[in-house]
């Protein structure tokens, strides 16, 4: 039996191939995406051109993985909980050492693409300094929809939880988005998840 | 007058970079510089308006380094690129 269960994640039959040829001498098996995206395996390769699927964030709550995408992608794919990622024009051997990076519990972004990274950081970490500040002026009500909201929970959902309609839990997320500065609950999350290049500790 | 600690990246730079370095062509001084990723990485956070020490945090942050030592090591490759007449100080 292999030691570690790679899933890749690819719209490319030719992207797939070319990543089981490059991991053939690896102790690993590879298996494509599984239909449900909750992935149990070690670690996964997302690779996908133009703009990040949302739903990478269901796969990287359970899976660490290294994304390959286009480099305007890296703060979408950062924020999304990606461990690792790599310019989709970056050649094989990158993408291999950035899989190997984050096999070992560490983070990889492609060289040329650090400065984004740090940058995004860096503001990411004043607009959080920004909102502990804001989080005390949410209503009580404004704060439960937060809490469920930041967990990554649909409208649909926090609105059974609550015992409210669908309606007043967009006006309420409204609310809370202004007075946090975000504009989409995709922010929020990233925003009280906390960076997915922290140390501290993994995703549960 | 005493100078702000807001690093900025001087003037009218040209780069070129492969594999893992950048060349950075200054012409006020004619140099060509090889930086390496860390250091290209903190040239391009010195936009006169981060501090040291958010840099340093950020990049503690990304890696396994203290936050001390990430400054330490800031505070260091900005004295660098100060000297390679790379960057300047807010006043």
């Amino acid at each position: 039996m292999s030691k570690y269960e790679i899933v890749i994640c690819s719209d490319t039959e030719v992207f797939a191939h070319a990543m089981r040829q490059v991991l053939a001498d690896h102790d690993v098996t590879v298996t494509g995406i599984p239909p449900d995206r909750t992935g149990r395996a070690e670690l996964a390769i997302w690779y996908q051109e133009g703009e990040l699927d949302p739903t990478l964030s269901t796969l990287t709550g359970n899976t660490p993985t290294v994304v390959v995408a286009d480099p305007s992608q890296l703060v979408p794919a950062v924020e999304l909980g990606c461990r690792g990622f790599v310019a989709v024009e970056a050649d094989l051997d990158e993408i291999e050492h950035a899989i190997e990076i984050v096999m070992n519990g560490e983070a990889h972004v492609s060289s040329p693409l650090l400065g984004a990274l740090l940058r995004h950081m860096v503001s990411r970490r004043r607009q959080l300094a920004l909102s502990t500040e804001a989080l005390a002026e949410l209503t009580h009500r404004e704060r439960q929809v937060f809490d469920l909201a930041s967990t990554g929970r649909s409208r649909q959902e926090i609105a059974s939880e609550l015992f409210i309609s669908s309606a007043t839990v967009r006006t309420h997320l409204q609310r809370v988005y202004r007075k946090l500065g975000v504009h989409t609950q995709a922010e929020l999350v990233a925003l009280t998840r906390g960076s997915h290049f922290d140390r501290s500790g993994d995703e549960t | 007058m005493k100078r702000s600690d807001l690093p900025i990246r001087r003037g009218t730079v040209w780069q070129h970079s492969r594999d893992d370095e950048t060349a950075v062509y200054e012409p006020d001084s004619d140099g060509v510089h090889l930086l390496n990723p860390s250091a290209m990485a903190i040239w391009e956070l010195c936009d006169g308006e981060t501090r040291p020490e958010e840099m340093a945090a950020a990049i503690s942050e990304l890696t396994s380094i203290d936050v001390a030592d990430a400054l330490t090591d800031v505070r260091n490759t900005l004295k660098i690129l100060e000297g390679l007449g790379l960057i300047s100080y807010r006043a």
